[in-house]
């Protein structure tokens, strides 16, 4: 290969110079200060303390429980996917993964509507037996944890399975059948051995995002339950920062492992052959009666979990419960400008999730260059930074950035910058994995072929690089903008009211029971979300299958 | 329009595999093809001479000039592919003109010799055509404008047709031959299929193992092969092995299997000889001679043209060419399958190292 | 036939788009440019209970404030209760914001954190207030009262009564712990609510000092029943929309608001805790504090001291629902349905504030423990 020229080194350090400066510098810091200080309980008391063995109890055993959940409720849906012919299939491919995008805090509106107390479920209920009071409340306590956790990933374990279920070679089953093995061996000696990477890599994103899991918890576990990070929410919002930053190392520690499980797991993965065009599937006709049945059942099912809470929204929109009435309140919220208008909020939510995209495709390319970098060191310490975001509490980051860089340089007058660099560091991992994977499947030869026809190295990335990643980048983009809109955590921690968004006002109609100003305020990003996923669906092809 | 010397080049990999040293000069305007099986490394050769693999001792030399270390975009080189590797981002215009505006040539000028390449590979209707709406003949001829489209020094092509169907194939490889003498440009083509570089090249050069065999003209090669390897891979080889038993006057008399078979060299008794003779310079006969060689008929395959027979002679197969149907309808009638063949002394080859 | 595409220079795109972008961001960052104004950190629902709402009642009350200096004030709402404020300005210690802040109460100054980011300061106009809850506040100073209330147990009267429930006009701890009435109980999260933390410790004043007891004992009986709230304004809603919901805790005030509210007699009562012949409550006291470091710490000063003013004193009763520090002021008539403090026990009195700055941490991680399922 032509050496490096010295410029290169400089574009390619550039992202992770600044996630050295707006990452691992504030959280290092603020976890040094926790632990050396000495303010607040030290890290021997606050491990010692029976709460902070139950916080950590729980965190694990729910993420184990819903992370066995979704793969239960995602695994035949990835069968379906791989094997079931239909009509718009792309199409149902792109939506799959908006519940995954969608902002936690919108998840909670729609399971509120949908499984809670008067909800959508509840309500049917309570006409069939004819009931005045509430029979059932899924949407509180572990239960409601522990369905929106199956409702977040188990489309990302349809997504990654089915990709994988994709690359399996027809002509293996094919003559595993010849050989006379039923479709249960089949299953357990051919099939699953090939998607268990896949299958182990999506339980271990699930495990890893329902362990980091906060507004959900937040909202649903009333303080009693908690994951790790809502107790560190709790101890920096009680100032005691040694058991704030005590409870950040563990949680680290653990994220970190993790990551590195999955990375290993990614590289057997990437040796997988190509997508084949020949896969075995079958249209819906094609099935015996039972497996119809069984079918239809689950798609109902899915319907009911995924699509629901989903569907809800639009209900949560217009229909208030507390006065049963439908009502165009949250809409005229939405417009409403002054402290306690929705205007703002939104404005902020664009403008921000906007700015965070871009620094997020400008960051990414880079980070996805030195991915691919022949420098030695350098493709792991930039998988490295791209992962971090993912195990590191977006609480400890925001109270870092908070300390380090807004306060010293003054931007906590108005820390909306902070606010986008906390989105945008959160964003991240998806982006430029996106763009990663985007950049390895472009040809060599092509690449070369500018080089020979005598194209400068800005000549070639822009006029044949850049053109060729623009779907990749449209699916991280999105996926940064998603993110982005939908944080809330860094932002409720960082913001002054001028600075809030749409999430955070989401959150605090929620909690004085303003459910339509919340609902149509979920209702604007989930419409957001799905218009910036459909678009992208038809510029790119579906190309985003492999971006996790 | 160039000259490329090659002196000495080497590059050794990290998996131990090692190119070089290879020493090769091409002429100014003339079209070589390194020939060689897969994993011989012609193909990192090509990639030395454009730039993209570097090479760790040795000098690259256009026209006199040194290389090494220049990038590819400096060396002036047009390069086509196995697998074209057209921009798909842009359309066959575009793709066309590509060298010629990174050469920053003007609008005009760019647009003046795309039409003049377009015309001349019969490619000016697909212009404005993406690239996914062409096919692979047509690829392959976008590929070739491309590479010539800013008027490189050296053409470099790299089994540019051997994804095509054999008909497409013989009818490229007539139209590159036809382009590249019309635009005398310095060209180096690689391949591994001998009918493709005899039909093509002025000069081949097989190459085996990152080293240069021989390098000549297809009849030099074909009729005169240097060694073992270059016999057997051009398929003019009934390698045969023996000791010499009485030289006289540049006459041997070899001894191969018990068999002794007249040749023509300079060698010493008891000196063991390689040679190779071509499979239609063989003469079959079913009345057996006591003094040549006999064998068993294996199989007789007809070919266009011509009939091809394997002899077993002593467990090595010797083939023979043939176009005389009368001998070969004697020899399916005959039933021990025994026959005698000979050839003329002066028409084997003996074989280096 | 078609034009021939000339190729554009990515230069001036990267150049177009990047002025673009950076017109936007200037565009925002001067629209949202924040100029240099004395920053008055506060609590959501700051003097936001009234009629007219926040805005009108601060500018109306810190007007002729803000006349006087030339200055704007700028009051910074942050969504969340005084420890997150607290938390936000040790965040912030090293090149602080805030001038001022409000909300600071009793319970949260002797909390270390809440000292470090403040600056004593004693008010020349203290002499306009009771000396009893300057003390009651903070002897030291950081702080100086702006308003108090008595936290005790809230009911609305159109769910339950005196009739159904005798046991309201003596009410104990132990009264609550039946499972009809502990699940009726709506109280807030003491980590995150200033009234939670004062239940929690009224709780635990009765039953250490009046009781003898083990307080942990109660929670151990209420706990799974209890709806523990993230805050106030959450623990309202939930009280106010859920029918069975009886019982909240909350303000002595609150009766006076209903009463104010519906125009007639109240329909919300007060359950004070009942023990050794007398009704007790537990005496929350607001205060105001200078930021240390803040920026302009002369017109914290003089904001402090215009604090105790009639002009602001005077909109507390019926914007904020507390009483004024400035006892000689007239309260509106409604107040008369409220518990004044001189009706009931004070339970801080069984607490002194050493003891509870020692065991506070203490406290609230043993009620974690308990409260914690399994």
């Amino acid at each position: 290969m032509i050496k490096q020229e010295s410029w290169g080194y400089v574009v390619l350090a550039f992202p992770i110079v600044l996630m050295f400066i707006f990452l691992i510098f504030p959280v290092s810091s603020v976890i040094v200060y926790g632990l050396m200080s000495g303010t607040g309980s030290s890290f021997i008391e606050t491990i010692s303390a029976y709460y902070t063995q139950y916080t950590l109890a729980f965190t694990i055993v729910q993420a184990s429980i819903s992370t066995i959940l979704a793969l239960l409720v995602g695994l035949p849906g990835a069968m379906l996917l791989a094997r079931l012919r239909f009509h718009g299939k792309s199409l149902v491919r792109a939506l799959i993964i908006v519940p995954f995008v969608l902002p936690p805090i919108v998840v909670v509106v729609g399971f509120i509507q949908m499984f809670g107390s008067f909800g959508i479920i509840d309500s049917v209920l309570m006409f069939l037996t004819q009931s005045s009071t509430s029979i059932m409340n899924l949407a509180d306590g572990v239960v409601g944890i522990i369905l929106a956790h199956t409702f977040y990933n188990a489309p990302l374990v349809i997504l990654l399975v089915s990709a994988s279920m994709e690359r399996l070679n027809p002509e293996l089953e094919e003559s595993a059948e010849i050989l006379g093995a039923n479709s249960v061996s089949r299953f357990r000696r051919i099939t699953l051995p090939h998607i268990l990477p896949a299958l182990s890599a999506s339980a271990i994103l699930t495990f890893l995002f329902c362990f980091m899991s906060f507004p959900i918890v937040l909202a649903f576990g009333n303080g009693v339950y908690r994951t790790m990070e809502v107790q560190i929410w709790n101890a920096f919002r009680w100032s005691d920062y040694g058991e704030a930053s005590s409870l950040a190392l563990i949680q680290i520690l653990i994220t970190v492992t993790l990551a590195v499980t999955y990375i290993r797991l990614g590289r057997v993965a990437d040796t997988d052959s190509g997508p084949t065009a020949t896969i075995q599937t079958a249209s819906f006709g094609k099935y015996k009666n039972w497996e119809k049945c069984v079918i239809v059942t689950y798609l109902v099912l899915i319907l009911v979990l995924i699509g629901g809470p989903i569907a809800s929204i639009f209900r949560a929109a217009f229909f208030d419960p507390i006065r049963e009435i439908y009502t165009f309140d949250g809409f005229s919220y939405l417009v409403k400008t002054g402290t306690n208008g929705g205007l703002q909020p939104l404005i902020n939510s664009l403008f921000y999730g906007g700015l965070a995209t871009l620094l997020s495709v400008i960051i990414g390319i880079p980070l996805a260059y030195a991915h691919k970098s022949k420098t030695r060191g350098l493709p792991a310490l930039s998988s490295t930074m791209v992962l971090l975001p993912l195990g590191i509490s977006s609480i400890t980051v925001a109270y870092g950035l908070m300390t380090v860089i807004a306060v010293p340089t003054g931007l906590n007058i108005n820390p909306w910058p902070i606010i986008v660099i906390a989105q945008t560091i959160i964003g991240l991992p998806f982006t430029a994995r996106t763009i990663e994977i985007g950049l390895k499947s472009i040809d060599p030869n092509i690449l070369d072929q500018a080089d020979s026809l005598g194209a400068s190295r800005l000549q070639r990335i822009f006029f044949v690089e850049l053109p060729l990643l623009v779907p990749s980048i449209l699916v991280g983009a999105v996926f940064a903008f998603a993110m982005a809109i939908g944080e809330m955590s860094a932002t409720l921690f960082i913001a002054l009211p001028q600075n809030y968004t749409l999430a955070v006002a989401i959150y605090d109609n929620l909690g004085v029971r303003h459910f339509v100003q919340a609902g149509a305020s979920s209702l604007v990003l989930v419409v957001l979300c799905i218009a910036a996923f459909l678009a992208m669906e038809k510029i790119s092809e579906g190309s985003m299958g492999g971006t996790l | 329009m160039v000259r490329i010397d090659l002196k000495g080049l080497v590059r050794e990999f990290t998996d131990g595999t090692k190119i070089g040293p290879i020493d090769l000069s091409i002429r100014d305007g003339e079209l070589l093809t390194l020939l060689g099986p897969s994993g011989s490394g012609k193909t990192t050769t090509l990639r030395m001479i454009a730039g993209f693999i570097e090479a760790e001792e040795g000098a690259l030399l256009f026209d006199g000039r040194d290389m090494v270390g220049i990038p590819p975009r400096e060396r002036n080189i047009g390069m086509v592919f196995q697998s074209v590797a057209l921009f798909p981002n842009m359309t066959v215009y575009q793709n066309i003109a590509f060298g010629p505006e990174m050469a920053e040539w003007s609008h005009e000028k760019t647009v003046e010799r795309v039409e003049e390449l377009a015309d001349l590979l019969g490619i000016r209707d697909l212009l404005f055509r993406k690239i996914s709406e062409i096919s692979g003949g047509e690829a392959q001829r976008v590929g070739l404008a491309r590479a010539l489209a800013k008027q490189p020094a050296l053409l470099l092509l790299d089994e540019p047709l051997s994804a095509l169907d054999p008909q497409l194939r013989e009818r490229l490889q007539t139209e590159i031959r036809r382009i590249q003498k019309k635009v005398k440009v310095t060209t180096i083509y690689v391949t591994h299929s001998q009918d493709e570089a005899f039909a093509i090249s002025d000069r081949v050069a097989i190459i085996n193992d990152g080293r240069i065999e021989q390098i000549g003209t297809p009849e030099e090669l074909y009729d005169r092969p240097s060694n073992e390897f270059v016999a057997r891979f051009l398929g003019s080889g009934n390698v045969l092995q023996g000791t010499v038993k009485q030289t006289e006057g540049g006459e041997l008399c070899v001894d191969v299997l018990g068999v002794r078979l007249p040749l023509k060299g300079e060698c010493k008794v008891g000196e063991e000889v390689k040679f190779s003779i071509k499979p239609e310079d063989i003469k079959i006969v079913i009345e057996k001679h006591i003094t040549s060689a006999t064998g068993t008929v294996t199989s007789i395959l007809p070919q266009v043209g011509s009939f091809k027979i394997t002899v077993d002679f002593q467990d090595r197969p010797i083939i023979v060419l043939t176009y005389d149907e009368e001998l070969v309808s004697r020899l399916r009638e005959n039933g021990d399958k025994q026959v005698s063949f000979f050839f003329e002394p002066d028409l084997a080859v003996i074989l280096g190292e | 036939m078609a034009e021939y595409p000339v190729r554009r220079n990515p230069k001036t795109i990267i150049v177009v788009v990047t002025i673009i972008t950076i017109l936007i961001v200037a565009t925002y960052g001067i629209l949202s440019f924040w100029k240099p104004r004395f920053v008055v950190y506060t609590y959501s629902s700051f003097m936001d209970w009234g009629d007219e709402g926040a805005e009108v009642v601060l500018e109306r009350a810190f007007a002729p404030f803000e006349e006087q200096y030339g200055i704007d004030i700028d009051f910074v709402v942050l969504e969340a209760d005084a420890n997150f404020i607290v938390s936000r300005l040790n965040a912030e210690a090293s090149n602080p914001v805030a001038d001022v802040v409000i909300g600071i109460d009793n319970i949260l100054i002797l909390q270390e954190a809440a000292r470090n980011v403040l600056q004593p300061y004693e008010s020349p106009s203290l002499a306009l207030i009771n000396d009893t809850l300057v003390n009651a506040l903070d002897p030291d100073h950081y702080l100086t009262p702006f308003d108090f209330g008595l936290v005790t147990l809230i009911y609305s009267m159109n769910t339950i009564n005196t009739t159904t429930h005798p046991q309201l006009d003596n009410l104990t701890l132990a009264d609550l712990t039946t499972t009809e009435l502990a699940s009726a109980l709506v109280t807030e999260d003491p980590h995150l609510s200033s009234p939670g933390l004062a239940f929690l410790l009224s709780q635990i004043a009765i039953y250490e000092k009046i009781l003898d007891e083990d307080w942990t004992n109660w929670w151990e009986a209420v706990e799974g029943n209890i709806d523990v709230e993230e805050g106030w304004t959450e623990a309202w809603s939930s009280w106010s929309s859920d029918p069975t919901k009886h019982l909240l805790v909350s303000y002595g005030t609150d009766p006076a608001y209903s009463a104010n509210y519906l125009g007639t007699a109240p329909d919300t009562a007060i359950a004070p805790f009942h023990y050794q012949d007398t009704d007790w409550a537990w005496m929350q006291v607001e205060g105001v504090g200078l930021v240390k470091n803040g920026p302009n710490p002369d017109l914290g000063k003089a904001f402090i001291d215009y604090c105790l003013n009639a002009t602001v004193q005077s909109e507390i009763a019926l914007n904020q629902w507390m009483f004024p520090v400035r006892t000689d002021l007239i309260l509106p008539a409604v107040f008369d349905y409220a518990i004044h403090p001189n009706e009931v026990s004070i339970l801080n009195t069984l607490l002194n504030n050493t003891e509870i700055a020692d065991n506070l941490q203490s406290w609230l991680d043993e009620y974690d423990t308990v409260m914690t399922p399994g």
